[in-house]
């Protein structure tokens, strides 16, 4: 019995002292669900088999003080993050990154996506959404509609976010696209004044306005458009406006600490390329910053991108600066705002 | 002593060191810039009801309990405990599914009780918190209904006492001090609680705990700490005033 013990014992070290040596590469996506799904299906299994090494797919819901924490600690785990474009302007000053050792040239990248510690990955927008159904007759539009509750009727759902947040209620009280920023921002709490009786719920997670919407709980919503195109189901019965909608960009970045940052740069690359960003995009429905991989994109999904013409038209582009300074201020006024 | 000194060192210096941090001015001053008050109340009240709501919904089973024989006990022992095997994060999954527009609770007509929207409201935390505590205040009233013995129930009935007087004058008396325990114990929990708030509440009803972490979360420890800290100080007044009267009691009751 003691030596089957013995053995028993030495296997399990072995098998960890195994686990231990193998090299593997941790890759945290922001938000979960089909977006993260198709993070491991086209990034990280593809690379794992190409570079004969492990990927941790992880997922994070952006919390910057976490990430934060864990580079000023010392005691980094994670290898290659996405971030907003936001939280990737306050990162970038603050020193929280390092450079990649090498950068993505396969392609041709939108200006600003390609950056010496952060590559962005896509374009991905905040949308009016609706269910078909419950405006059979006319359906909303822009965010001046979501705000008309008489000829909209029903609860809403928001985004507990002020990022998007406050320019939608800008939009809606009539400010222009292009001159949404510096935000009002107390102009953009009165519009939202009006607007809160209705907000029966403050999603927090990508799949909820889909559920929220499909059965029946609100009206209205914000959603991120990936996030209905990945469902069929959702396709059929949601509706939804890029008018109006705001854009974000996500990058990867290797936090300062990391203990394999020349495997992170090389999956970067990987994730970069035009052909993997092309599939990405076919399942999730979010616009590459690289033009070449529309190549690999049928022309139906090209017209449900935020980046296709027609929606980039009637979209605005989040200002990541702007929020990169005021997120702070702005995120305690908006707690306060919820509270009262 | 043992577990004074235990509590010096990991618990109070720690938090002192971050609230001393706040005070010195990494930060803005947590207190001016949230609506401290009006969510220290929201998190009070909903707690407290939730304390009382469970500890009321488990008197019943309680006393099904001491009156029955060895196997329901066992089968009424089995139901407590089997919601506990699932996560909280699965109750609260399903709760959303029951309480939901075309859920089951809705479509049985109990949307009347709270009005249309059932989901995401106050009422809805309440209820689903009273639900996840109930386990733990059965507990914890069995307990003290055990000191109920046959020879108290005999001398009752020999006084003619009925049922219902059984209940009012013996069981309920004798079973108070574990009542008072179960809404401290409950109280003390539920005001921590983030996850069902969040989640049944829509992030329409803010707990202080949901405010603390959405601080943590951007990296303003020092608002965080100062505004945990002095919510423990709201929250040792209530819980100060339950462990006097829980101790008077006793004393009254025992004369120890």
């Amino acid at each position: 019995m003691f030596s089957t013990s013995l053995r028993a014992c030495c296997l399990f070290l072995l098998i960890l002292f195994c686990a231990c040596g193998q090299k593997a590469l941790t890759v945290v996506s922001y938000g979960g669900g089909s977006y993260q799904d198709s993070h491991k299906k086209f990034f990280c299994e593809p690379y794992s088999r190409q570079a004969g090494i492990a990927v941790n797919s992880v997922v994070w819901n952006a919390d910057y003080g976490k990430l934060k924490t864990m580079v000023e600690s010392g005691d980094v785990t994670w290898d290659v993050v996405e971030v907003t474009a936001a939280q990737y302007a306050r990162g970038h000053r603050e020193n929280l990154y390092v450079p990649l050792t090498e950068l993505p040239k396969d392609g041709e990248f939108l200006p600003n996506t390609v950056m010496p510690d952060g590559v962005a990955n896509v374009y991905w927008g905040t949308v009016l959404a609706f269910k078909r159904s419950s405006f059979p007759e006319k359906q909303p539009k822009t965010w001046a509609d979501f705000w008309n509750v008489r000829e909209f009727p029903g609860s809403r759902a928001l985004y507990d976010d002020p990022r998007g947040t406050l320019e939608f209620a800008l939009l809606a009280d009539g400010v222009p696209l292009d001159k949404l920023y510096p935000l009002d921002v107390d102009r953009a709490f009165k519009k939202l004044d009006e607007i809160k009786p209705h907000i029966r719920v403050w999603w927090s997670d990508g799949s909820q306005p889909v559920q929220l919407l499909m059965n029946g709980t609100v009206a209205l919503s914000s959603a991120w458009n990936g996030r209905i195109y990945a469902s069929e189901q959702a396709r059929n019965e949601l509706g939804y406006s890029f008018d109006g909608a705001a854009l974000e960009l996500d990058y990867w970045v290797i936090p300062r600490g990391s203990k394999n940052q020349a495997e992170a740069s090389k999956f970067i690359i990987y994730a970069s390329r035009p052909d993997t960003l092309g599939k990405q995009t076919e399942m999730i429905g979010y616009g590459p910053v690289n033009k070449t991989a529309l190549n690999f994109v049928s022309e139906e999904a090209r017209k449900q991108l935020p980046t296709f013409e027609d929606n980039l038209k009637v979209s605005f582009i989040v200002d990541a600066d702007w929020w990169s300074i005021n997120e702070e201020k702005v995120k305690a006024r908006w707690l306060s705002w919820k509270g009262r | 002593m043992v577990l004074l000194v235990v509590t010096i060192l990991l618990y109070w210096i720690p938090l002192a060191w971050w609230a001393v941090g706040a005070a010195g001015g990494r930060g803005t001053t947590s207190l001016q810039d949230y609506p401290f008050l009006k969510t220290t109340w929201v998190t009070l009240y909903c707690s407290a009801a939730v304390a009382v709501a469970a500890t009321l919904a488990a008197y019943p089973l309680a006393i099904m309990w001491r009156f029955s024989g060895p196997r329901r006990r066992r089968n009424l022992g089995l139901i407590m405990t089997a919601p506990l095997i699932l996560g909280l994060l699965a109750r609260n999954y399903s709760w959303i599914g029951m309480l939901s527009s075309t859920g089951l609770l809705t479509s049985m007509g109990w949307s009347v009780i709270g009005g249309r929207n059932l989901l995401y409201t106050s009422f809805s935390i309440v209820l689903v918190m009273t639900c996840i505590f109930v386990p733990i205040t059965f507990f914890i009233l069995i307990q003290g209904i055990s000191a109920v013995t046959k020879s108290h129930i005999d001398a009752a009935r020999t006084c003619g006492l009925a049922d219902w007087q059984l209940i009012t004058y013996l069981v309920i008396p004798m079973t108070f001090r574990a009542a008072i325990l179960s809404f401290g114990l409950v109280l003390a929990m539920a005001v921590g609680y983030f996850i069902t708030p969040r989640m049944i509440g829509g992030g329409n009803t803010q707990y202080i705990s949901n405010i603390i972490l959405e601080l943590i979360n951007q990296g303003q420890f020092s608002q965080a700490s100062t505004m945990a800290l002095t919510f423990l100080g709201c929250m040792a007044a209530p819980i100060a005033i339950i462990t006097w009267y829980s101790l008077t009691l006793r004393k009254r009751s025992t004369g120890r």
